[in-house]
C-alpha cells in the first residue's frame, strides 16, 4: 500500500540567530489533511507565550475564530477570541532551560473550498509551578486551499529560538 | 519502510445521513484514528456504538471549554459513547473537527478506551474520553449525531495504525 502519512519538505531547525516566524510555504494540495508538529521555545520573558498563526498571509483578525480550554498550573478556565489569531504555546524564556513546548495542528480538509477547522493541542512544561496547557479550536474562514502556514511569537519583539523545531506532514485518504 | 499509518476507509456523506458506520474493519492493526470533519442540521454531539452492541455498556469522561469557562462531565452504565458535549456538529459547515483514538482496538482480553478531541471555534474545545466494557475485537463502528442529520458533504475517514 502506497505511503499516506508523508512530511512535506523538510524540518525546520532554527538556527543560532533564532527566527521571528516558522513558515512553510507551497504546500501542495495533493494531500487530505495536513498535521504541523512544533517543539518551540522563544525569547519572550515568563513561562510561555503563545503564538499567533494565519493561512495564505492573510492576518486579518476577523477571519479566524478560537476558543481555547486552558490550564494554567493549577487553574483551568476557557477563553476566546476573534481576533487575536492565537495559537499553540511557546516555552518562555524564564522557563526551565532547554525546556521547549510541544504542540500539533491538525487541519482536516485543508484544500477544500469551504472554511478550515482546525484542532491544536500545545503544552509547556518547566520545573516551576505554573505552566501552561491549551486544546485550541480555530476556524478560519477562507475558502481557498491553505498553500501556506505560518507562526509567529505573539509578542511582537519575540523570536522562536535555537533548536525550535517543526514538521508538516500530510495525510492521504487514499 | 512498513506503511504504519493507513486509510481503511471514507465516507463523505450524501442524502441527509443519520450516521455513518465502518463495518468489516480488520484486526491487523494495532490503533485506529478516525478524522471527522463535517457539521449537522442542527446542533448535535457525537456518539460512537461499537459492534451494534447499543446497551448500556459504555461510560464517558468530557472536559470542555466554551469560550467562557472549563468544566468536566462523568457518565457512566450509558448507551454511547460521546466525543463532545457542546453540539459541534451544527449548521455552520464544516466547522466541526473530531478526531478520535481507539487504541488497542483488535485485542480481545481488555475492554476498550478512547481518547477523542473535539474542536468548533464557534462553540468550543472538548477532550473526551470513552470506555466500552467488551473484550470483543472491535469490527464495526457507528457515529452518528444525537440529533439532526449529517450535512452533506461531512466527511469520515478511518484510519489504521500498526505497532510493526
Amino acid at each position: 500500500m502506497a505511503n499516506t502519512y508523508i512530511q512535506i519538505g523538510s524540518t525546520v531547525t532554527v538556527g543560532s540567530g533564532g527566527a521571528a516566524d516558522i513558515t512553510f510555504s507551497s504546500i501542495p494540495a495533493t494531500f487530505t489533511d495536513l498535521k504541523l508538529v512544533i517543539s518551540s521555545r522563544s525569547t519572550q520573558a515568563g513561562l510561555g507565550e503563545a503564538n499567533r498563526i494565519s493561512f495564505n498571509g492573510d492576518t486579518t483578525s476577523g477571519n479566524y475564530t478560537q476558543k481555547r480550554l486552558l490550564g494554567v498550573g493549577s487553574g483551568a478556565g476557557s477563553s476566546q477570541s476573534q481576533t487575536l489569531r492565537e495559537s499553540l504555546f511557546n516555552v518562555g524564556s524564564n522557563a526551565t532551560a532547554s525546556t521547549f513546548a510541544n504542540s500539533e495542528i491538525y487541519i482536516p480538509n485543508y484544500a477544500s473550498a469551504n472554511a478550515k477547522s482546525v484542532s491544536i493541542d500545545t503544552v509547556t512544561e518547566n520545573n516551576a509551578t505554573e505552566a501552561y496547557a491549551a486544546l485550541i479550536a480555530i476556524l478560519w474562514s477562507g475558502t481557498a486551499a491553505i498553500t501556506s502556514i505560518a507562526l509567529v511569537p505573539e509578542t511582537g519583539s519575540s523570536t522562536f529560538v535555537q533548536y525550535s523545531t517543526a514538521a508538516l506532514y500530510g495525510i492521504k485518504k487514499s | 519502510m512498513a506503511t504504519t499509518y493507513e486509510p481503511i476507509t471514507t465516507t463523505t456523506t450524501s442524502g441527509n445521513a443519520s450516521s455513518v458506520t465502518f463495518s468489516s474493519i480488520a484486526g491487523t492493526y494495532t490503533d485506529l484514528v478516525i478524522i471527522v470533519n463535517g457539521g449537522s442540521s442542527t446542533a448535535a454531539d457525537l456518539h460512537i456504538q461499537f459492534n451494534g452492541d447499543t446497551g448500556n455498556n459504555y461510560s464517558r469522561t468530557i472536559l470542555s471549554g466554551d469560550g467562557t469557562s472549563a468544566t468536566s462531565l462523568r457518565q457512566t452504565s450509558v448507551n454511547y459513547i460521546r466525543t463532545d458535549n457542546q453540539g459541534y456538529l451544527n449548521t455552520t459547515f464544516p466547522a466541526a473537527t473530531h478526531i478520535i483514538n481507539i487504541m488497542n482496538y483488535s485485542n480481545t482480553t481488555t475492554n476498550k478506551t478512547t481518547v477523542s478531541r473535539a474542536s468548533n471555534a464557534s462553540t468550543g474545545v472538548d477532550a473526551s474520553f470513552g470506555l466500552w466494557r467488551s473484550t470483543a475485537a472491535i469490527t464495526s463502528i457507528n457515529l452518528s449525531p444525537n440529533a439532526g442529520t449529517l450535512t452533506n458533504g461531512s466527511t469520515f475517514t478511518l484510519y489504521g495504525i500498526k505497532a510493526a
